[in-house]
């Protein structure tokens, strides 16, 4: 079933309001409720839209769909980077929102968009070209299918990643060796970071099953992984 | 008949490069710890040529090439653990030419790291012709 979330649970809070994490929970579950009905792709398992974004502000719901629960929640600080989703751009907050801080909330309607874009990972490439010569059509599809895991993890484990770079890299030490090295820019410390890799490296073990002799080829010679990581942003 | 001289460097067994590695990870000067994750590297790189190439899953050239040749046939032999020697190697180039300050990973990891790949790599089976 379909539901106009528009016409059943339209309100707007037209100023700046305070409000507890109570109130935001009893807000916003008749939304989740219809937004459950909605024929938008999301997780089984725990998720989180982001709505009300205005001048820096945000609420985060945390909406586990199948068994109605919802709350709010510390805005990750991968969520920092500005996202572009369907024209609608979310500016990044300052800092952190916790629950019973003040929150802004001008348009409910804007749900339905939001939900879509609840994968704020940015991925950019460095030098699209040149990937996109070095790995050929075959290539490229390895390449989405990877890029197709990584953020899919990312979300079902909640990591903190705040973008993927895909550069082009000829090898420092050998001329003629040419490969795609995707960094994954992480806000943790290290060690966080690299269990993640570890996780990836497994599902990425998996897709490598998946894929044609020609296929794996490429991502065994051409695709390589590497992490950075930056200090998370603390709450004021 | 001629006798022969002691060669000024004897063989090696790259593992020794690791042990070195630990004997001179604890000591506090930046050079000591870059030595120590550059001979972590190198212990792990050498290893797994020699391995490979005496298994026979790929043929040691002796110059640079190797670094490609084997960070691609351990990711073809262990999965995306091979990836992690290619992360070695980019951290050795990090701390062995950048003379500025170099984050992580740490001198810990590098160690760490150098002991898994040599481990799998041990545990591999002869290629089958």
């Amino acid at each position: 079933m379909v539901v106009d979330i528009r016409k059943s649970v339209h309100k707007k809070f037209y100023e700046p309001q305070t409000v507890s994490a109570e109130y935001v929970k009893a807000g916003f579950r008749e939304h989740l409720e219809v937004a459950s009905h909605m024929s938008v792709r999301l997780k089984a398992k725990a998720d989180f839209i982001i709505a009300g974004a205005s001048k820096g502000s945000f609420i985060i719901v945390e909406m586990r769909r199948n068994v109605g629960q919802a709350g709010t929640r510390q805005i990750l600080s991968y969520l920092r980077m500005p996202v572009v989703a369907e024209a609608l751009y979310i500016s990044s907050p300052e800092r952190q929102v916790e629950q019973s801080r003040i929150f802004k909330h001008e348009d409910i309607e804007t749900l339905p968009k939001l939900i879509k874009i609840a994968r704020p990972i940015e991925i950019s490439y460095l030098n699209q070209e040149l990937v996109e010569t070095l790995l050929g059509s075959q290539g490229k599809y390895v390449l989405e299918q990877v890029l197709s895991v990584v953020k899919d993890l990312a979300l079902e484990m909640d990591w903190p990643l705040d973008r993927v770079e895909i550069h082009y890299v000829r090898d420092p030490e050998m001329e003629d060796w040419e490969y795609v090295l995707l960094l994954l820019v992480f806000t943790c410390d290290f060690d966080t970071a690299d269990r993640h890799l570890h996780e990836l490296y497994n599902q990425i073990d998996m897709l490598s099953g998946k894929l044609s002799d020609k296929e794996q080829e490429v991502l065994q010679r051409m695709v390589f992984f590497d992490i950075e990581t930056k200090a998370s942003i603390s709450s004021t | 008949m001629t006798s022969r001289q002691k060669p000024a460097f004897p063989a090696l067994d790259p593992c020794k490069y690791l042990d070195l590695a630990r004997e001179i990870a604890c000591r506090p000067e930046t050079q000591a710890r870059r030595t120590a994750a550059d001979r972590a590297y190198y212990a792990t790189f050498l290893f797994s040529r020699d391995q490979l190439e005496m298994k026979g899953y790929m043929t040691r050239y002796g110059y640079a090439e190797d670094h490609r040749y084997v960070t691609q046939t351990l990711k073809e032999l262990l999965g995306f653990l091979g990836n992690e020697e290619f992360r070695m190697r980019t951290h050795r180039n990090n701390v062995t030419y950048e003379t500025g300050d170099v984050g992580n990973p740490s001198l810990d990891w590098m160690l760490k790291t150098a002991e898994k790949i040599i481990e799998s790599v041990k545990k591999l089976p002869a290629s089958s012709p």
